[in-house]
């Protein structure tokens, strides 16, 4: 009897030291995409008036620091890669645990998506940063209901990412150890910086839709049903994008079923916020800044014009909101800085909000996209002509490109040669 | 469910829980359901195989037993036929009839007939080690070594019992029967001495074994894109592979046998420091190359019917013993080439003794022992290679291209971390075979490190099994991407 208390203490004891071993090894190891895009959200106690879920589409259309500056709106964007609709809806129940917004926001990219499912890795960005409990486990059960190996690895994350041993560095020792960790600056959406040619795709009537049931639209009904059950105002969107046929007549059947469920809905396909040719960050699918500008200003008006959703830009409670806002800036600055092809920079100017004064040579004719960009910009850019330009280092070129903050301080001057195509003269 | 999936570490630990919790009189019948519970785990569709197998050798060998007691010899003998050959002639069909069938057919197709057609059947896990066990009771209760097992539970438990039932050890009904008799209590120390086997040998398996398995299976499902110097490489880390796998998986199966009280055979023994090819056998898989020795070799005439009779009796037991291992050219040549290996070293051996006469070599010394260590397991490679290949021609074309295009500078300049495994996980792999080298040296000269670890004190053991098991979290090849169910010893 003695012997075997003796070994079941030893047993605790073990399982006790492997368990403490265990969760030290899954911080050192763990990537930490989940937790920078989400931990802010944990950790905040703020009230929230929005939140947004969706996809990739959502997470690059809607910045909520954008709704913030220009409307004092409290915002989180939930917006994941390639998201499953019953992945919103479970980051939905997940999120309402902490914080109950007002309204919230769900774009229908997969309405007629036939399975819950999704690829498992990109899944890791999303839950990773939800601890182990019920709703998880409901959750893991529900996305992957054919896989015991996916539902273990998203329960038990470690189980992948131990593999990542051999490339561990002292900033995740570090982290494991209570040190800072890096996070998002964007309230969870995600600049993407590209200016990209679009797919041809032509519009549906906007009375077409589909018309078979879906998983996808199973959950969007549950997700009105949950926000409804939490007091929460539940609008339904569709993030415009060169979308497919099809893709358009499954987002048209969801902005129906909303509307069907009394349900404020807003299909920004045929809004005609966004141009293509100047707001895609790639062919198919996602908006660049350009024209996450256009999408956020026309949910700002939308929701502020439909739930009266107060201004707290002067409310002492809100106070770190100006501080994230700042950073918020320190990023966008960064990306300026980054980012020197022409068309880049004049989709960046529009997206930031700073002027600029173009001067070219009679060398540079703009194309479609280019004139669409700088016409954006109306009376924030000043053109000029000069029959020569010359850096500062005495190399001739074609443009000269110089950007001002709000305050009108010079923030960068470029140069560009025009020759087959247009490029930046390094200075 | 395999000892190295998170079912088995729930399973397992609420199985010993309740084992020493329940009364002495149900221990049996506890230990006898959560095997069938885990073979069903592994495919409760052929879980009346096992049953079948049990029954019909605890029938027959009731029937049989005992012996010479009113029942005539013809009868006895009938019963034993019949039971050895509805045993074989089940595990003929679900191993070997599919294997049958495809090469008739080649026959069949090169003379212009038809075809033979063969619903699909698929393998019962652990059918060969489980059928030879209760083939091995049969036999043995026929002759007379021991009587019959009335009880029957203790006899299902002999043939299922869960640590053992899909890759062995092969085990004896005279050494393990008595102790499923035998009343058990909890000893501390078997707990202690079982968990540690276990947890090495979960090390074997899962931080060696399966990180060999990638540069492995790299080179042999592409051998054709590999060189020479990259196949040698790949058939040396097959036999680390191998080795800690089915190793690993030995000492597991032990290590839950003690813990539960039960003292299945020893089944490893440090095969690669044999100085011969017999004697790589008296160390690898001991208790299937023991089970051949008793219920092939030596029922064939064994060495007493002359010098040649002998060596076709040595063939003819390494062929089953290859065919055993699969149905599969393969497995029939590496059991062949094992079998001449055999006959080769018997016979040149006179020769063999006259170079070293003449050569006044000293064969007490170190060195001797070393270079017929080297020579043996590199004799024992050249049989990996064959085992290991897809198939019997990729084989040969395997150690065609080794033996003519080895060249180990084709490695170098980071050419060897292009195999699967780059240079942080070869410097773990090189690092625990090195730790596993040295267990085995110095359990090679006597010193048992498992009793070094059990007279320390409790802090330095606890925690020493708990770093050891993150390490094993930490290092192993495990999770989601990784098949569990890939114990080398299963699919035999």
């Amino acid at each position: 009897m003695k012997k075997g208390i003796r070994a079941a203490l030893s047993a605790l004891v073990i399982g006790a030291m492997v368990a403490a071993g265990v969760m030290f090894l899954s911080e050192a190891t763990k990537r930490d995409a989940s937790d920078f895009k989400y931990r802010p959200f944990f950790e905040d106690d703020t009230t929230y008036d929005v939140l947004f879920f969706g996809t990739s589409h959502m997470m690059n259309a809607v910045y909520p620091m954008e709704l913030w500056r220009e409307y004092g709106i409290t915002s989180y964007n939930f917006g994941g890669n390639a998201n499953s609709l019953a992945m919103s809806y479970w980051l939905a129940v997940s999120a309402f645990d902490v914080h109950k917004p007002k309204v919230a926001v769900l774009d229908v990219l997969y309405a007629g998506a036939q399975t819950p499912g999704m690829d498992v890795g990109v899944a890791h960005q999303s839950m990773d940063v939800w601890p182990l409990s019920l709703t998880k486990i409901k959750a893991v059960r529900e996305i992957f209901p054919d896989s015991e190996g996916d539902r273990m690895e998203m329960l038990f994350p470690f189980s992948v990412y131990h593999n990542r041993w051999n490339e561990l560095t002292a900033q995740d020792w570090g982290r494991a150890l209570g040190g800072e960790a890096d996070c998002t600056r964007e309230k969870g959406a995600e600049m993407r910086i590209a200016v990209c040619e679009p797919w041809e795709t032509a519009l549906v009537a906007q009375d077409a839709y589909y018309k078979e049931d879906s998983v996808g639209l199973d959950y969007i009904a549950r997700f009105i049903e949950l926000c409804e059950a939490n007091g929460v105002q539940p609008v339904i969107v569709n993030i415009p994008f060169p979308a497919s046929e099809e893709h358009q007549l499954w987002a048209n059947a969801a902005i129906r079923l909303a509307q069907e469920k009394g349900v404020p809905a807003l299909n920004m396909q045929y809004t005609g916020a966004v141009d293509f040719d100047t707001d895609c960050y790639d062919a198919g699918s996602h908006l660049n800044p350009s024209g996450a500008r256009k999408v956020t200003h026309a949910l700002g008006e939308f929701l502020t014009g439909q739930f009266g959703l107060a201004d707290k830009r002067g409310d002492g409670a809100f106070a770190g909101w100006h501080e994230d806002c700042a950073a918020y800036d320190d990023l966008k600055m960064e990306q300026l800085g980054e980012h020197d092809d022409l068309r880049e920079t004049l989709m960046l100017l529009y997206a930031s909000g700073f002027t600029a004064e173009l001067e070219t040579t009679a060398a540079y004719v703009p194309d479609d996209v280019e004139r669409k960009l700088i016409d954006q910009l109306g009376e924030g850019i000043a053109r000029s002509e000069a029959e020569t330009i010359a850096t500062p280092g005495g190399a001739e070129a074609d443009i000269r490109l110089t950007i001002r903050d709000g305050d009108g301080g010079e923030i960068v001057t470029r140069y560009y040669d025009v020759g087959s195509e247009i490029t930046p003269i390094a200075q | 469910m395999v000892f190295n999936s998170f079912r088995f570490l729930l399973f397992f630990p609420v199985v010993l829980a309740l084992y020493y919790a329940v009364p002495q009189r149900v221990k049996n019948v506890w230990l006898l359901l959560a095997s069938w519970f885990f073979y069903a785990c592994c495919g409760a569709r052929y879980l009346w195989v096992l049953l079948a197998a049990t029954v019909i050798t605890y029938a027959a060998a009731l029937a049989m037993s005992p012996k010479g007691a009113g029942k005539p010899v013809r009868a006895r003998r009938g019963v034993f036929l019949a039971a050895l050959l509805a045993m074989l002639g089940m595990l003929a069909v679900f191993k070997y009839a599919q294997f049958a069938v495809t090469n008739v057919n080649i026959v069949l197709r090169r003379i212009g007939i038809g075809e033979l057609t063969l619903p699909g059947i698929a393998l019962p896990v652990g059918i060969s080690f489980f059928t030879f066990q209760a083939v091995g009771y049969l036999i043995d209760v026929y002759r007379g070594k021991y009587p019959a097992e009335r009880n029957f539970v203790n006899y299902a438990l002999f043939v299922s019992f869960f640590p053992q039932l899909l890759s062995g050890p092969i085990g004896r009904g005279g050494a393990l029967l008595p102790q499923y008799r035998a009343a058990r209590r909890f000893e501390l120390d078997n707990v202690t001495g079982g968990a540690l086997r276990f947890l090495w040998g979960m090390f074997l398996k899962v931080v060696i074994s399966d990180r060999a398995a990638i540069l492995v299976n790299t080179v042999f499902d592409n051998y054709r894109q590999h060189s020479g110097a990259a196949i040698v490489l790949a058939t040396l880390m097959y036999a680390l592979q191998i080795y800690t796998d089915f190793g690993g998986y030995s000492l597991m199966a032990a290590g839950c046998g003690q813990m539960l009280g039960i003292a299945l055979p020893v089944n490893f023994e440090r095969p690669y420091f044999a100085v011969s090819v017999k004697d790589f056998w008296r160390r690898w898989h001991i208790s299937l190359s023991a089970w051949l020795r008793d219920y092939v070799y030596i029922p064939l005439g064994g060495s007493r019917r002359g010098a040649l009779r002998k060596q076709v009796n040595v063939l003819v037991t390494f062929l089953v013993s290859g065919i055993w291992h699969g149905a599969n050219w393969s497995f029939v040549a590496w059991g062949l080439l094992h079998g001449l290996y055999q006959a080769a070293g018997d016979l040149l051996r006179p020769v063999r003794e006259r170079i070293i006469r003449a050569l006044r070599i000293d064969t007490g010394t170190a060195v001797w022992r070393a270079l017929r260590i080297v020579t043996t397991f590199a004799l024992v490679c050249v049989g990996w290679l064959l085992f290991r290949a897809n198939g019997l021609a990729a084989g040969l074309r395997m150690l065609l291209c080794a033996a003519r295009d080895f060249n180990p500078f084709a490695l170098s300049g980071g050419a060897i971390y292009a195999l699967g495994l780059d240079a942080a996980n070869f410097s773990l792999l090189a690092v625990c075979t090195a730790l596993l080298l040295t267990v085995d040296v110095l359990a090679e000269r006597g010193v048992d490190l498992r009793a070094w670890y059990v007279r320390q004190n409790w802090l330095f053991k606890v925690a020493g099994a708990a770093l050891a098991i993150l390490a094993i979290l930490l290092f192993g090849v495990w999770g989601n991407a990784y098949d569990a169910a890939n114990f080398i010893y299963f699919k035999f």
